[in-house]
């Protein structure tokens, strides 16, 4: 068992030993001296065996280079005798920001969990250009005076036609070639200037530049234009126009020794033998300034930053037409200025007319001036028949030679439009949508009072359900009174009877009156009257009929308990004698005799009532 | 039959009696200023804090809306009438300035045309708030209440013969008014619609902000919301489109 996991580990290993290969980082650079404008291409190359376990590649800072280009990464492999081998490499456009020497750092990468560093490489920045053309027979020299010599037969100058511009106004820059040498070959713009806080439109020039003779600070010069732009300010203040850079292959003679025959060197000096040689010079131009003045402010309405000097021509292509039926308002503008910055002037149309969306198109000329037309096309569709109304399309612009606004507007066009066929449900839009176009909406509503609770629901409010319920019991209350009240009148004598009690007992609170006052046979009188008359009302005995005997019947053919039948007689015999017979002082004896007959009556119709009951 | 009546009043009276709000009304008397003299943006200011303070009116969302349309925000404006319609729905000029308001909205729904008995159906609803037939139903029933008491009251038959038609009309109208009631009662308390107010909303097919767009809406359109997920909901447009999207994008009406 273990020689063979032995044999299996030093198996492993063989292979393992195939696999490695070296891997390593490299840095290197197209070149190690350039000049100060020039590119340097920096690349870091992996190689490796397995070039997809490389991971997480880190540039070093290339602090006092600018990145132009990159990272920009390329891979190769390539298979030699079954070992698989490649190469990753990142690389750089760099150009420098300074003149010297500079070192750029180091890169990373990880490879399976090592990490590879590439040595450092130094960069050194001369001025000028240090790198041949590609004419081979041709010697560089690069010192200063040479430069200076050529700086002087040849620059670059740069003419705005004005220093102060408003706003919006057309500045023209022109950029001159001055030469006294020969230019060798093609010249190339190295830099172009930067108009920033301008729109520019740049000016046509011929596209072989043609030479002209002129005179500056005392000498002949070959003068060429370059290049011409139309520059528009497009903020005020004070801004610049960064120089433009120009790379000339210049022709200069290169000296030869004095041999003393000066006929032989003249002949020799001559270029046709070719002993001259080329050189690279950079010429920069030189920085325009521009002061830009900010428009008036009494702006009018219509005015949308144009400025410049134009005229408006308007043409409808139909007087009458019908519903639907689209027509053309096509208008112009003419005129000189920043044509393209434009902005389409609004057709404000009357309530059932609608217009798209316009359509617009310049078409400038670019030289000297740049001017033009703007052509705008509106396409306008009636929905409503009748004589309608297209109000002219008005436009401002800041005239420059009058330093003053100008509205310039069309006529406006009077148009027939006839009921059209068809329906008159367009893109959407049903009729009552189309009269609402012109519609504004009403008028806010005054009257600050109705305010209540939000989610104030009638339902919700205790309020409510009581006055809902109420006059439910009311009536039910008011019924129920109503029939009982019927049943009584129907019936007199069950009326009598319910009401003999309190009857009864209002005789004896006036009897109590009476007692209190002391006249005794009034208060037996009214006992009397009490208890007699509860008896009539009970018994259902007519007045009339009324006798002690008869009532005393009534009462035990009631089942009235024979004590109380006694008592009663008694009593009312008592009320019957004193009436006519008044006692000395009888307070106690008319007290007793209420009380008895108070007592009396409750008994009687207790026992009444629990029979009746029973 | 003079306590019957004075009772009526009375609890009228102490049920529905609007509880004036007098610092509400000043500041909507400010906004009414404002809007008159052309500060559109204070004047929405000034009502949308009366609106925060838990008040409501129809005028109140009226103004609002007029004053959300001057400033361009077509959705909220819609909202607003919205819920002046919703409380005064018979009210000619928040109808007038929601369908000029409508008419602004970018997208066309098309609507299948509806039964016309439905039709009638939802104009005869619509046309009043809950509060409104609530009052219809007790007036019915109040009126239901005295034809029987003139029945039980009256002497002359011929009273009481038109007291029992009387009341069975009116108990037939009561229960339409009931039923017109609850189902207007169902309709507020359980479909919620809203508006747009966002300026382009992006429906998605589900509650996520990874799924996939469903369609595109844009402000002002009125969605019925049926179904809440977290802070998505589930909506339907008239035309019978479904799809999710935020809550915050919607104004409830």
């Amino acid at each position: 068992m273990n020689r063979l996991k032995l044999t299996y580990i030093v198996l492993f290993l063989i292979c393992s030993c195939r696999i490695v290969l070296p891997q390593s980082l490299t840095a290197s650079a197209s070149s190690n001296k350039i000049g100060e404008s020039d590119q340097v291409e920096i690349s870091f190359t992996f190689s490796g065996p397995d070039i997809n376990s490389a991971t997480g590649f880190k540039a070093p800072d290339f602090g006092s280079f600018l990145t132009i280009q990159g990272p920009n990464q390329s891979t190769s492999m390539q298979i030699i005798n079954g070992a698989v081998s490649g190469s990753l490499t990142y690389s750089y456009y760099l150009r420098p920001r300074g003149i010297g020497k500079y070192a750029i750092g180091s890169a990373y990468i990880n490879y399976k969990g090592t990490t590879l560093k590439s040595s450092p490489i130094t960069i050194e920045v001369v001025k000028g250009s240090p790198k041949p053309t590609n004419n081979g027979n041709t010697v560089t020299d690069n010192s200063a005076t040479q430069n200076q010599e050529i700086a002087k037969n040849l620059f670059i100058r740069a003419f705005a036609d004005k220093q102060k511009a408003y706003v919006g106004e057309q500045v023209t820059i022109t950029y001159k070639l001055y030469t006294r040498l020969s230019i060798a070959a093609q010249m190339q713009v190295s830099k172009l200037p930067q108009y920033q806080g301008f729109w520019c439109e740049e000016l046509e020039t011929p596209n072989n530049i043609s030479f002209a003779v002129e005179n500056y600070e005392g000498k002949q010069y070959r003068v060429g234009i370059l290049k011409k732009a139309a520059l528009f300010p497009s903020q005020s203040g004070e801004l610049s126009v960064t120089p433009m850079e120009l790379n000339v292959p210049v022709q200069i003679q290169k000296k030869r020794k004095q041999t003393g025959n000066s006929i032989f060197d003249d002949f020799f000096n001559d270029p046709f033998f070719g002993n001259a040689e080329t050189v690279n010079y950079d010429a920069k131009s030189n920085t325009i300034k521009i002061n830009a003045i900010p428009l008036p402010e009494n702006k009018p309405d219509y005015f949308k930053g144009a400025v410049g000097q134009y005229t408006i021509i308007s043409e409808l292509d139909k007087n009458t037409t019908k519903t639907n039926e689209p027509l053309s308002l096509k208008v112009n503008i003419f005129g000189s200025g920043n044509i393209s910055l434009l902005t389409v002037p609004d057709l404000n149309l009357p309530a059932g007319m609608e217009k798209y969306d316009p359509k617009s198109s310049d078409q400038i000329t670019r030289q000297g001036r740049i001017s033009g037309k703007k052509s705008i096309e509106y396409l306008i569709v009636p929905r409503n028949a009748g004589r309608k109304e297209i109000p002219p399309v008005k436009f401002s612009y800041f005239d420059v030679a009058k330093k003053s606004y100008v509205t310039i507007s069309t006529p406006p066009y009077t148009i027939n439009v006839e009921q059209g066929s068809g329906d008159q449900n367009y893109a959407g839009l049903s009729k009552e949508d189309i009269k609402l176009l012109g519609d504004d909406i009403r008028y806010i509503k005054t009257s600050t009072g109705g305010l209540q609770k939000t989610g104030n629901i009638v339902l919700y409010n205790a309020g409510f359900w009581t006055a809902a319920i109420l006059p439910l019991f009311f009536l039910i209350g008011a019924v129920m009174w109503k029939k009982r009240e019927d049943k009584l009148s129907g019936n007199v004598q069950l009326l009598r009877y319910r009401k003999a009690q309190r009857i009864s007992q209002k005789r004896l609170k006036t009897a109590k009156e009476l007692m209190t006052a002391g006249k005794q046979p009034e208060f037996y009188g009214e006992i009397s009257l009490a208890l007699f008359g509860y008896l009539e009302d009970k018994l259902h005995i007519p007045k009339s009929e009324f006798t002690l005997e008869r009532a005393s019947e009534e009462l035990s053919k009631r089942n009235v308990d024979g004590d109380l039948i006694g008592k009663i007689i008694t009593c009312a015999e008592k009320c019957e004698y004193i009436r006519f017979a008044p006692v000395e002082d009888g307070t106690t004896e008319m007290n007793n005799m209420y009380n008895d007959t108070e007592k009396l009556i409750i008994d009687v119709e207790r026992s009444i009532s629990v029979k009746r009951h029973a | 039959m003079h306590k019957l009546i004075t009772l009526i009043l009375f609890f009228a009276c102490v049920g529905f009696s609007v509880s004036f709000a007098s610092t509400e009304e000043d500041l909507m008397a400010k906004g009414n200023q404002l809007y008159q003299s052309g500060n559109f943006e204070k004047a929405a200011d000034m009502y949308q804090k009366v609106v925060d303070s838990g008040y409501e009116s129809p005028s109140l969302y009226f103004n609002l809306g007029n004053a959300y349309y001057r400033l361009g925000k077509t959705g909220f404006s819609i909202l607003y009438y919205e819920k002046a319609a919703k409380l005064a729905p018979s009210d000619e000029d928040i109808s007038h300035n929601l369908a000029i308001v409508n008419n602004k909205i970018v997208d066309k729904l098309d609507i299948l045309p509806t039964f016309f008995l439905f039709k009638w159906w939802e104009s005869i609803l619509m046309s009043f708030t809950i509060s409104g037939w609530a009052w219809f139903a007790y007036s019915f029933y109040i009126i239901v209440l005295i034809s029987i008491g003139f029945y039980f009251f009256s002497k002359s038959q011929l009273t009481q013969k038109y007291a029992v038609y009387s009341t069975g009309g009116f108990l037939i109208l009561l229960i339409i008014t009931s039923v017109l009631l609850s189902v207007r009662m169902n309709r507020e308390l359980n479909v919620k619609n809203g508006i747009i107010i966002e300026q382009a909303v992006n429906v998605k097919s589900s509650p996520d902000d990874k799924s996939t767009d469903a369609f595109i809406i844009h402000e002002g359109i009125k969605v019925r919301m049926e179904d809440k997920v977290n802070d998505w909901v589930r909506i339907r447009l008239r035309d019978g489109k479904v799809g999710w999207m935020q809550e915050k994008d919607l104004g409830v009406i």
